[in-house]
């Protein structure tokens, strides 16, 4: 039990009461937190969610920090040998390699996981960047102004999720004379605000008619900016859940794009490459190449979701504190 | 009801219109294309490039071009009276009303380029592989994701649901390909169990599908079942553990939320045994979200896991598609993609209606 005098914080009226049963002389003083630090305090008590940031967090240290600080070129499809001269210092210590090497060409695939890992990433994190801003304007402006424009984007919005993705992601690829990561990722970003765009009409749908926006209207408000001030805040929570969610899933679209051969040019190490690369060496015994990058995959992909249900739980301001 | 059936599938219509001009659209801008595989060829000279592309309608406008491929227009008619068939009447009427035969709209999917064989043949030759795989694999996942989300529902914040959780979690997390290849690596490559890949095995058993293999079957059911369940085990668990996660979670959640409710409150109060309580009472309303999702899930049925089947070889629908994207063999891509897109089209009306029907609280005026 803590002496009377030193101050204590309890979160919750139940914790307070334990405390006030031992202590009636504690003296209360009630401290508000604003939206932001209550949703904060709810994320850090769901621990899954915690633990998935700092999963997901390591892994973006690993993919930005760990090509400066490996012994190998950025440029890692250079054979080995040939390292050396390529402006960094002979190593003083032999390297080994504690992921092994992929067969006959010999690259070292801690270097191509890690490259991968930051590769894939700025590729994922760019595109739902880019398809959360569009998702939300195309849905903020078919669920506000409704009517045939509202018909018309949402009939195209079905159609284009009715088709196979991988065929999208060709099509598109060679439209934009594609290979390259960044062609992936404007792609990705405009085949991924469809599900963004569908999410944000609903709530806009569901919002439209509060009272508050007749004020505003009534107060000669403009339409857009009821739409990007008064609407879109009030969304903001469900967009940056399902953003959160879509990074995992472009990781593995990326994955498995590249896997089957019509991703990004198969010399740039992303997750996806050195996987589809490791498919030939499976038969011959070297299962290290193959399960290295997938398990980078499945660390941030658990790390997202963990994070994606925590952010979820913690930014719905009806759940309890 | 049927009034709200009739609008629902009558609102479908533009969203496939939609959709057959977004096909035809994204065809013209690919790579490719029916002519291509002249181009190296000296032999081929501009005159006869010329008569193939008459003969195939290449060198008709574009709107005429995708008017015959989705089967309003009739190739042989002039001028305005494309519209008409042979018999004089609209072309897009099926073939026993006076209609036409060509076209989508009367299943007419042309040509394969890569290999000359109509593509209906080629889908007809993988679906029922596909079937075979992805039948047997939904099969077990649905029965599996009651089990594990009833289970975990109804014994919730113990160590069982706390195991299931995780268990959807770190499975929901794996790329369905990435963990195909790391079955391959333990079970194939280093125990060797089960095969890496394929559908059977072509040192004794003839190709699936054919007369041979129906012989071969009527000869040595045994050898035959025991080669086809060696092949399905490995991309069977595949598709089942990677599914079996996000369903699970579904009916879990579905379940805590009928087992919520006041009418099972009621009927413990009033002795029904848990058991009863659980399965007639709360499992029979969780189930209404769960149809619905399940018919979202049956276009994968045709189609075809993509991933499962690339790592696999398996040779259907999905690895399939992925061989004519490689081949530039569009009509192929094409048929595959209407059907995907009517069978995604259809299983959302579909699970609109079960919903309906299902659900008294829905009004369908």
């Amino acid at each position: 039990m803590d002496e009377i005098g030193h101050p204590r914080i309890v979160e919750t009226p139940a914790d307070l009461e334990e405390v006030l049963a031992d202590n009636p002389d504690y003296e209360v003083q009630l401290e508000s937190l604003n939206q932001r630090q209550l949703a904060w305090r709810r994320f850090k008590r769901h621990r899954m969610a915690l633990l998935g940031a700092i999963l997901f967090t390591s892994m973006v240290v690993v993919g930005v920090v760990g090509p400066i600080l490996l012994p190998f070129d950025k440029n890692v499809f250079v054979p080995l040998d040939q390292l050396n001269s390529n402006g960094r210092p002979p190593m003083l210590v032999p390297y080994f390699h504690p992921f092994g090497e992929t067969q006959q060409l010999q690259y070292d695939v801690l270097t191509l996981v890690v490259n991968g890992i930051g590769l894939s990433l700025m590729i994922s994190v760019g595109a739902t960047v880019i398809s959360t801003m569009i998702g939300t304007v195309v849905g903020g402006m078919s669920g506000y102004f409704g009517g045939w424009l509202d018909t018309i984007l949402m009939r195209f919005v079905d159609a284009l999720l009715a088709l196979p993705l991988i065929y999208l992601i060709l099509v598109f690829s060679e439209f934009l004379g594609g290979g390259n990561w960044f062609t992936i990722m404007v792609i990705f970003a405009l085949l991924g605000w469809l599900q963004t765009a569908r999410l944000v009409r609903s709530v806009i749908l569901s919002l439209r008619g509060e009272d508050y926006v007749d004020a505003a209207r009534v107060a000669g408000v403009s339409e857009l900016r009821i739409i990007f001030r008064h609407l879109l805040p009030n969304a903001l929570s469900p967009i940056i859940v399902a953003a959160t969610l879509s990074i995992a899933a472009f990781i593995t679209a990326e994955a498995f794009v590249s896997f089957v051969g019509y991703g990004i040019d198969p010399s740039t190490p992303t997750l996806g490459n050195i996987l589809s690369g490791s498919q030939q060496a499976i038969g011959s015994g070297n299962w290290w190449w193959a399960v290295f990058p997938g398990l980078a995959i499945v660390l941030i992909v658990l790390g997202i979701n963990f994070m994606g249900d925590g952010l979820q739980d913690a930014l719905d301001p009806r759940a309890k504190i | 009801m049927i009034r709200y059936i009739i609008r629902r599938l009558i609102g479908a219509i533009p969203t496939l219109f939609i959709i057959s001009l977004l096909i035809y659209g994204f065809v013209l801008l690919s790579p490719g294309g029916p002519t291509a595989r002249f181009a190296m060829n000296p032999k081929i000279t501009p005159e006869a490039l010329a008569a193939f592309e008459h003969r195939w309608g290449l060198d008709q406008p574009v709107y005429v071009q995708y008017c015959r491929w989705l089967g309003v227009c009739n190739p042989d008619g002039q001028g305005l009276g494309v519209v008409l068939s042979n018999h004089g009447l609209p072309n897009l009427l099926p073939g026993f009303m006076g209609g036409g035969d060509n076209g989508v709209l009367h299943f007419d999917l042309g040509l394969s380029s890569a290999s000359g064989v109509p593509v209906s043949e080629v889908i007809a030759e993988r679906f029922p592989r596909t079937l075979a795989l992805a039948g047997v694999a939904l099969v077990l996942w649905l029965t599996l994701a009651l089990i594990l989300g009833v289970t975990s529902a109804v014994k919730r914040y113990t160590k069982v649901d706390n195991a299931i959780t995780v268990f959807n979690y770190v499975a929901y997390s794996f790329p369905t390909f990435w963990l195909g290849l790391l079955l391959i690596i333990i079970f194939s490559s280093m125990l060797g169990w089960f095969p890496a890949g394929g559908m059977w095995d072509v040192r004794n058993t003839p190709i699936f599908g054919t007369s041979d293999y129906w012989a071969y079957v009527g000869q040595h059911p045994l050898n035959a079942f025991a080669d086809l369940v060696k092949h399905l085990a490995l991309p069977v668990i595949t598709l089942v553990a990677v599914s079996v996660a996000g369903d699970s979670r579904f009916v879990r959640a579905a379940m805590i939320d009928a087992l919520r409710q006041d009418f099972v409150r009621t009927a413990r109060a009033k002795g029904v045994p848990e058991r009863r309580v659980i399965f007639r009472h709360a499992l029979r309303n969780a189930l209404l979200p769960v149809v619905t999702n399940i018919g979202l899930e049956l276009p994968f049925l045709f189609t075809g896991a993509i991933a499962t089947e690339t790592v696999f070889s398996w040779p259907g629908m999905g690895a399939q598609f992925i061989t004519s994207i490689g081949q530039y063999d569009y009509p192929v891509v094409m048929g595959i993609s209407v059907i995907t897109a009517v069978l995604v089209v259809g299983a959302n009306l579909l699970a609109d209606i079960i919903y309906a029907i299902v659900d008294p609280r829905i009004s369908y005026g």
